[in-house]
């Protein structure tokens, strides 16, 4: 990593190459997204210093849920032409992290004159704590994927029954039930 | 004599201060990190269609304010379109559909040191005596720079030509089987609707 810092310090200012890169193709109806925030705060002190030393951040982590339409079989669109209807059953609802913002917004700072201000090393240990708790959270209590695949349910319940009528036809959306092997939540 | 021993005295007091002064500068005080709950702040439906993920990892060097920073940053994104926002007609037997324009999330991963930085230091005349700190402004500042770069590489590196070129096919083969007839994709702006903002 430290070659890699001396290779690029010679290179132009605002060099974004990237080192790895995936492109992956999916196949995904995204119906609902779901921002979550965390508050962190570093306070660092000791018998021998003077002055506080406290700084408060936060920043939003988003999930979101979706149906993976390559799981969509021939057979899941039942169409009546007769009673113009069509009964739609959709592969299951998954959640996923989609990631984190980049930036931090700062909430409170109280550095005292004889301590030194953070630094961007300080502010990453921050998030990588607050990250940390984030994951465990969103693995721990349920009610963060319910919330949002519930409104996921909805949305997509109303986005079918939309198109369909627009076409002459009355829907009738259910999902799939998932699987114990289906993996519901990737990071 | 005693004189020389004065000496050696104050000399030793001075060394003790000066090494309890150097000991006291460089000891890294005891740190917490507290983390609250988090807080739902926003729930949003919508009916995108996704046809792309992105993940990766990215060198930053950048420069603000005479100071340099060196970090890597694990990166993930997706590019979507918006199914309800969409133009469609119909000619014949055959629905007629344009693609949206394209929808370019990117955000920081969640993986673990997805934000590390490796080097900060201070540059310009007098840098010895400028400090190498980062203020929370100016590290936004540069991950602003970052995010900007970075969607630009997609729209020339072909990532955004190739969303577009799977999230039409993928459109197609949707919505032939929700309306159960032909249906037809049309892309006005292959290489990106957003193209230009990213020259």
């Amino acid at each position: 990593m430290y070659t890699l810092a001396a290779l690029l310090s010679s290179c132009a200012k605002n060099d974004n190459k990237e080192l790895y890169q995936e492109i992956k193709s999916v196949d995904k109806m995204v119906f609902a997204s779901m921002a979550i925030t965390k508050t962190a705060k570093m306070e660092s002190s000791d018998w021998y210093t003077m002055g506080k030393r406290i700084a408060v951040y936060s920043y939003d982590s988003y999930m979101r849920a979706y149906v993976d339409l390559s799981a969509l079989q021939m057979d899941d669109l039942v169409f009546d032409e007769d009673a113009k209807t069509v009964k739609v059953t959709l592969p299951p609802v998954m959640t996923e992290i989609t990631g984190r913002d980049m930036e931090m917004r700062k909430e409170y700072e109280n550095i005292g004159m004889m301590r030194s201000d953070l630094d961007s090393k300080e502010r990453a240990e921050i998030k990588e704590k607050a990250n940390a708790s984030f994951k465990t959270e969103v693995e721990e209590n349920p009610m963060f994927k319910q919330q949002l695949t519930d409104a996921a349910k909805r949305k997509a319940r109303k986005y079918f029954e939309t198109i369909f009528e627009a076409n002459g036809y009355t829907a009738s959306v259910d999902f799939k039930p998932s699987s114990n092997s289906d993996s519901h939540d990737k990071e | 004599m005693i004189k020389n021993k004065k000496l050696i005295l104050i000399a030793v007091v001075a060394i003790a201060v000066i090494a309890i002064g150097l000991y006291f500068s460089f000891a890294s005080p005891k740190k917490s990190i507290d983390v609250s709950k988090g807080q739902i702040s926003k729930v949003e439906t919508m009916a995108q269609l996704c046809a792309i993920d992105i993940y990766s990892e990215v060198p930053i060097l950048d420069t603000i304010n005479n100071k340099v920073m060196f970090a890597v940053q694990k990166q993930k994104g997706s590019v979507s379109f918006d199914l309800e926002n969409m133009q469609m007609d119909s000619d014949g037997d055959t629905v007629k559909i344009v693609l949206s324009p394209e929808i370019v999330d990117l955000y920081e991963a969640t993986e673990d040191n997805s934000w590390e930085v490796i080097d900060t230091k201070a540059i310009g005349t007098m840098s010895m005596f400028k400090s190498d700190k980062f203020t929370d402004e100016e590290e936004n500042a540069i991950k602003a720079n970052i995010k900007k770069n970075s969607k630009k590489l997609l729209y020339h590196n072909g990532t955004i030509e190739r969303a577009r070129a799977e999230g039409a096919r993928n459109l197609q083969t949707l919505m032939e089987r929700v309306y159960n007839k032909p249906v037809k994709v049309t892309d006005p702006t292959p290489k990106g609707a957003h193209f230009n903002e990213y020259k």
